[in-house]
């Protein structure tokens, strides 16, 4: 009887587990439970950078990302308008994904349009676009913005745009934030942007699978980064904590939200992966016997 | 030939990349290669976008099997192309269509020789024709000799953007003093400002609203050449075309504005338009509804106790949803008298105004050495006297007093100058509607689990229905009344087009879908595949633990039971140190093995000696 309940344990049908999964996700999030978040360093070296800029410097940011990584980056996206919103920071926007502008106008939708409605479009944000090319494109725009980007991505003329007055390149950026999916994106902001140009910092968000490919890039290439949904949760506390009076709105509440899920999730994986093992072992017990 | 073009653009293009990453003064051939690149990297898109409809078609046609997934995908790329180049459903973009203007086309050439301005210089130096913004290229033009130039000739009227880019080109006083010259020369008649302009980057004449039989004989006066007549001509006729527009709810304190009682006319419901509706025009017709004004706290409070008597009442959790007090703040936070004083009090300022540098040069020349560019204030400052401020404190929350008075009253009552003038119109212009406000009240009240009964929303919602609703009907009259004159220059993401629906209801929920799939089978990967099998897959699995918890809540939790002495074992201290030192050193030398892979292959298909990637041959 034992024997036969351990094969059909090993042999479970996988939509099972799927069954598992999908409970495990939903669960959190339709009993809206949230956790605490304690920042860790790298969050706090992402925002301390960002803060220690005054209001009036340019900041380039570079969301290279799809509607497919937005459950783990739209949140971090969310927060780095707000954080720069706040500190009245001059906001250039460009991707080299080519979904990446709906990403940037959902952004600006999200945040400064609902929040932050005296800001003007040209004068205080504005939206460079989408250019092909990959790392082409950083390598161009390095040393010379105008040789890709020569209008916005609304069709007007940069040199109509009085925050683009001025700007040659974007070595005249204080800082670069770059929320990344994949290729391209921050690897390549890396080695032709940081890296040739030591004197440009960058800070990035990227997916978990890529995170631990960035690792070696901090603290020198890279001054922080924020690893998958945990590194937006903890970033998003941190800006909230310090620029949102009162219970942030849900859209500032994202990354959190989603750790719930995660949570659940992370044990259901680490339940599977014992069940697993515990199973297998005793499979080859009964062999042997 | 085929196979030794790629080769060689291959092996020429990287060879100069490799080249100018070592010699800095290179870097322009580096960037010249790298858009070349871009250009390929482009059309590249274009030839793997027919690549893959040669696949599908012939799946489709051979029958193989999954033929009907290739038929979905044919279909759903020949459709999104469609509606992504052609623009199907995208409106034009409103800031480049100059809403309210109708064109008339008239070249430089074409126009009359009154439109030819002239103005005498001594400009010493040199002065590139190729510097020249683009904006004024056509139009202008300098007579020179060995002395440099003696006159600048500018056709056409001159507008203020291309007087500011003239005047930054060159920053010596000589050069702008002319292009002052110049521009006050070559400005709109007076009698014609605010009307008429001549674009010449688009070879047209354009009026403002309007063209009416005064305005078209001055405009005939300045000159008989046929185009010019032909242009008035047809500005005259499609600048007087009628639109009707059937209204549904007018609001009541709909009133034409003076100004535009020629051209518009309300006859009952129906709204008659001659030429287009300007901004200006649309302005006034939607600046109808009453707008936000601070409110006492017995107007607040009352305001509140209304809606909590109504169905369904409000929370009042402060540790919950507590609706009272989010009204009671949102009602609260409109702008304040003290605020509109100190914006009185600024705008009464009397600020230094910028010389001129027809000014600056006389200077110059009379002998001053250390020239300003700014002259003091012409008069004292004006700030509101005790009885102003007291009056305004008074009726801003008086909610029967009307605010358009405002003006006429503190002039009675103190100095009041223009400039205070138009900055109370201004602030009072960009404070909110009622309609708006309540509107955010209603996302307010049912955020965070909070609701409210139909009763309230519809007190709450009422003006901003009628608000939308006008907005609606006043966009159409000028969309109605407008020429279309750029219809391709909408954004293709706009809100509402085909391609934006398709984007926001197919491919977004597709792409997070297949994404989302990865968890369900991770988490099947780890229960079939994740064995222990070996002690590296031991520690592998024992990581892997250590990371999941420490990537979430259930770690932190755990570590708070490990005392301060230990703090080294806490959950989230190992996975930083996990990720930091270990994953770092890993990653590091996987990366310098394949940096080293990348050199060599690099080398390679530098040499030739590589060919994979320019295919097997046999197509």
């Amino acid at each position: 009887m034992g024997i036969a309940i351990i094969e059909k344990l090993a042999a479970l049908d996988r939509r099972w587990i799927f069954l598992m999964m999908l409970l495990a996700v939903a669960i959190p999030i339709l009993l809206k439970m949230e956790f605490p978040e304690k920042p860790s360093q790298l969050a706090r070296d992402v925002f301390d950078e960002i803060e220690q800029l005054k209001p009036g410097d340019k900041v380039l940011m570079a969301f290279d990302y799809d509607p497919s990584s937005e459950g783990e980056l739209g949140p971090m996206a969310t927060s780095f308008i707000l954080h720069c919103a706040n500190k009245e920071l001059k906001m250039y926007f460009l991707t080299l994904f080519p979904v990446g502008p709906q990403m940037i106008e959902e952004g600006i939708s999200r945040v400064i349009l609902t929040d932050f409605p005296d800001l003007v479009y040209g004068e205080d944000y504005v939206n460079l676009g989408y250019k092909p090319g990959y790392e082409g494109v950083i390598k161009v725009i390095m040393t010379d913005l105008r040789e890709l980007y020569t209008t916005d991505a609304r069709g007007q003329n940069i040199d109509q745009i009085p925050m683009c007055k001025g700007v040659e390149s974007i070595q005249d950026m204080k800082l670069i934030i770059n929320v990344s999916a994949g290729y391209p994106g921050c690897k390549e902001w890396v080695q032709y942007g940081s890296t040739a140009y030591p004197d440009v910092k960058l800070v990035a968000g990227v997916t978990g699978v890529q995170a631990p490919y960035m690792y070696p890039y901090v603290p020198k290439q890279l001054k922080g980064l924020l690893g998958a949904i945990k590194g937006a949760a903890e970033y998003e506390t941190l800006v909230n904590e310090k620029y949102v009076e009162g219970k942030p709105k849900p859209e500032y509440r994202e990354g959190v939200r989603r750790m719930g899920p995660q949570l659940i999730a992370h044990l259901l994986m680490i339940f599977l992966i014992l069940a697993g093992n515990v199973l297998f072992f005793l499979q080859k017990r009964i062999q042997r016997l | 030939m085929k196979r030794t073009v790629p080769l060689l653009i291959a092996a020429c293009c990287g060879i100069v990349l490799i080249i100018t990453a070592f010699v800095p003064s290179l870097v322009s051939w580096g960037e010249t290669a790298t858009v070349w690149f871009d250009i390929l990297a482009a059309i590249a898109f274009v030839l793997g976008g027919g690549n893959l409809i040669k696949i599908h078609l012939k799946k489709v046609s051979d029958r193989n099997a999954g033929w009907a997934y290739s038929m979905i995908t044919i279909v759903t790329f020949l459709f999104t192309l469609f509606i992504g180049m052609v623009k199907w459903g995208v409106p034009p973009a409103e800031d480049q269509e100059y809403f309210g203007d109708t064109f008339a086309s008239v070249s430089v050439d074409e126009l009359p020789e009154s439109l030819s301005f002239t103005e005498p210089v001594k400009l010493s130096g040199i002065y590139d024709r190729d510097n020249l913004p683009d904006s004024v290229k056509r139009q202008l033009s300098w007579e020179q000799n060995e002395e440099g130039i003696t006159s600048l000739s500018f056709r056409g009227w001159m507008q203020e953007g291309q007087k500011e880019e003239l005047l930054e080109i060159h920053q010596n006083l000589q050069w702008q003093a002319a292009v002052e010259l110049l521009a006050e020369k070559s400005s709109v008649p007076e009698s014609l400002q605010g009307k008429i302009a001549y674009y010449a980057n688009h070879q047209a004449i354009s009026v403002t609203g309007v063209l009416t039989e005064d305005l078209q004989e001055q405009l005939l006066a300045l000159g008989g050449t046929p185009a010019w007549i032909d242009a008035v001509s047809m500005l005259a006729e499609k600048s007087n075309q009628q639109s009707t527009l059937e209204l549904r709810d007018i609001p009541p304190a709909l009133q034409i504005p003076e100004e535009s009682a020629e051209s518009l006319k309300l006859q009952g419901n129906t709204i008659a338009l001659t030429g287009p509706l300007t901004p200006a025009m649309s302005k006034e017709l939607l600046d109808v509804f009453p707008r936000v004004r601070p409110m006492s706290t017995d107007s607040i409070n009352k305001y509140v106790a209304q809606l909590e008597n109504m169905e369904g009442g409000l929370t009042n959790d402060p540790d919950g949803s507590d609706q009272k007090s989010v009204l009671t703040a949102m009602l609260g936070m409109s702008w304040n008298a003290d605020q509109l004083i100190v914006l009185l009090d600024e705008a009464g300022k009397s600020l230094p105004i910028k010389k001129t540098a027809c000014e600056l040069l006389a200077e110059k020349q009379s002998g001053v050495h250390e020239l300003k560019t700014m002259k003091p204030a012409s008069g004292p400052d004006v700030v509101l006297n005790e009885e102003q401020q007291s009056f305004l404190r008074e009726k801003v929350v008086d909610p029967d007093y009307n605010l358009n008075n405002l003006g006429v009253d503190l002039k009675e009552k103190g100095t009041w100058i223009a400039s205070q003038e138009s900055a109370l119109q201004k602030f009072l212009g960009q404070a909110s509607t009622i309609g708006a406000r309540n509107k955010l009240i209603c996302l307010s009240l049912t955020n965070d689990g909070g609701g409210l009964s139909d009763e309230q929303f519809a007190f709450l919602l009422a003006p901003y229905r009628a608000e939308h609703l006008w907005n609606q009907q006043v966009h159409g009259l000028l969309v109605m009344s407008h020429e279309v004159k750029y219809p391709w220059s909408g954004a293709y993401l706009v809100s509402g087009s085909p391609f934006w629906f398709t984007y926001e209801y197919a491919f977004k929920p597709l792409t997070a879908t297949m994404f989302s799939l990865l968890a369900f089978y991770v988490a099947s990967a780890a229960f079939r595949a994740f064995r222990a099998k070996n002690f590296e897959a031991f520690l592998l699995l024992g990581t892997a633990f250590i990371i999941l918890l420490g990537r979430t809540f259930a770690g932190e939790w755990l570590s708070s039971l490990v005392p301060d002495y230990l703090a080294a074992l806490r959950v989230e201290n190992i996975t930083s140190f996990v990720m930091t030192v270990v994953n770092t050193a890993g990653n590091r030398a996987i990366m310098i093995g394949i940096s080293l892979g990348i050199v060599s292959t690099s080398l390679k298909i530098l040499l030739g000696v590589d060919r994979t990637y320019l295919g097997s041959g046999e197509d």
